[in-house]
């Protein structure tokens, strides 16, 4: 499949200046970055990426060249499940939280929708079937609620408890 | 790591349209203890003026709730009211794996010509149907 002729490489820097070469194809991956390159062609010049570090764009880098060949997806392909993550994207995603908050941010800015979902997922995975205790340790969130406030939640949701 | 310092992990600082994003993988259930971890989570789920709140429960009622019935129809023969796709999924109108017999007095409803019956109460009546026939036949040969 990639037996392209003469790819181009394309120069990224991150936000330390750090020099990153990547063939094309791997770089199109990225809306914001396919359409850049759409724009002003070929060129020499290192495209500047402000908002993302080296060690963040070597993993986006590494995610594209391993999906390098997967089909653009369908638009409006929004399955909600978050029990399809393949073995490859899971160990992808064994990182702490600093680097995946980054990474959301990373895939948010550079449009690469499969990684953004990926990422989503993940943190929706940390989150699903945890009671709000286990979810505040999971993501080291201090309970903020004054006990008037919480008892007024608690109240509120008197309801549907249990349901 | 020192148990009295909390920081937050920065995922709780993810901007609010990136929130909804991992928020469209939750169901209500998750939305609802997630609203539950602190003031930021509540504030932001728990705005029932919020258009972009809004949004977020409602793609996650469509998406883990699935079809919920309008019952905007009453069908009489059934004793049921329902909206035309739940009819559409409850009902049958090829019914030639059933006894005739049993078919006979089953009450159905005219749509388009066909007699549409209610699988329910067809499954439910065809048990009834086989227990008695089995029945009978043992009482026959004993």
């Amino acid at each position: 499949m990639t037996g392209a002729p003469e790819q181009r490489n394309v120069k990224l820097t991150s936000s330390e200046g750090t020099e990153f070469k990547v063939e094309r194809d791997v770089a199109e991956k990225s809306v914001l970055l396919k359409n850049m390159l759409e724009d002003v062609g070929e060129s020499d010049m290192a495209i500047p990426l402000p908002n993302v570090t080296g060690p963040i764009l070597q993993k986006v880098i590494e995610y594209c060249i391993h999906h390098r060949d997967d089909p653009v997806p369908a638009h409006d392909d929004d399955t909600k499940k978050t029990d399809d993550i393949d073995d490859w994207d899971a160990e992808f995603c064994k990182v702490d939280q600093g680097t995946l908050y980054e990474l959301i941010l990373a895939s948010n800015y550079l449009d690469i929708k499969p990684l953004l979902d990926l990422t989503c997922k993940t943190v929706a995975n940390m989150i699903k079937g945890k009671s709000p205790e286990e979810i505040r340790k999971t993501f080291n969130i201090a309970n903020d609620f004054t006990p008037e406030e919480e008892e007024q939640v608690r109240r509120e949701n008197e309801w549907c408890e249990g349901r | 790591m020192p148990p009295t310092l909390t920081i937050n992990s920065p995922i709780v600082n993810l901007p609010p349209e990136l929130l909804a994003k991992f928020c469209s993988y939750l169901s209500p259930n998750d939305l609802f203890k997630l609203s539950k971890v602190c003031r930021k989570f509540y504030c932001y789920l728990s705005a029932p003026n919020s258009f972009s709140t809004q949004q977020i429960w409602k793609k996650s009622r469509l998406t883990f709730m699935g079809h919920v019935c309008k019952h905007c129809t009453i069908y009489w023969a059934f004793g049921v009211r329902c909206c035309s796709e739940c009819f559409n999924e409850k009902t049958v109108t090829n019914i030639m794996d059933y006894p005739q017999e049993l078919i006979d007095i089953m009450p159905f409803y005219n749509k388009y010509d066909d007699k549409y019956y209610w699988k329910e109460q067809l499954d439910l009546e065809l048990n009834q149907y086989m227990s008695i026939s089995h029945g009978r036949l043992s009482n026959l040969e004993s």
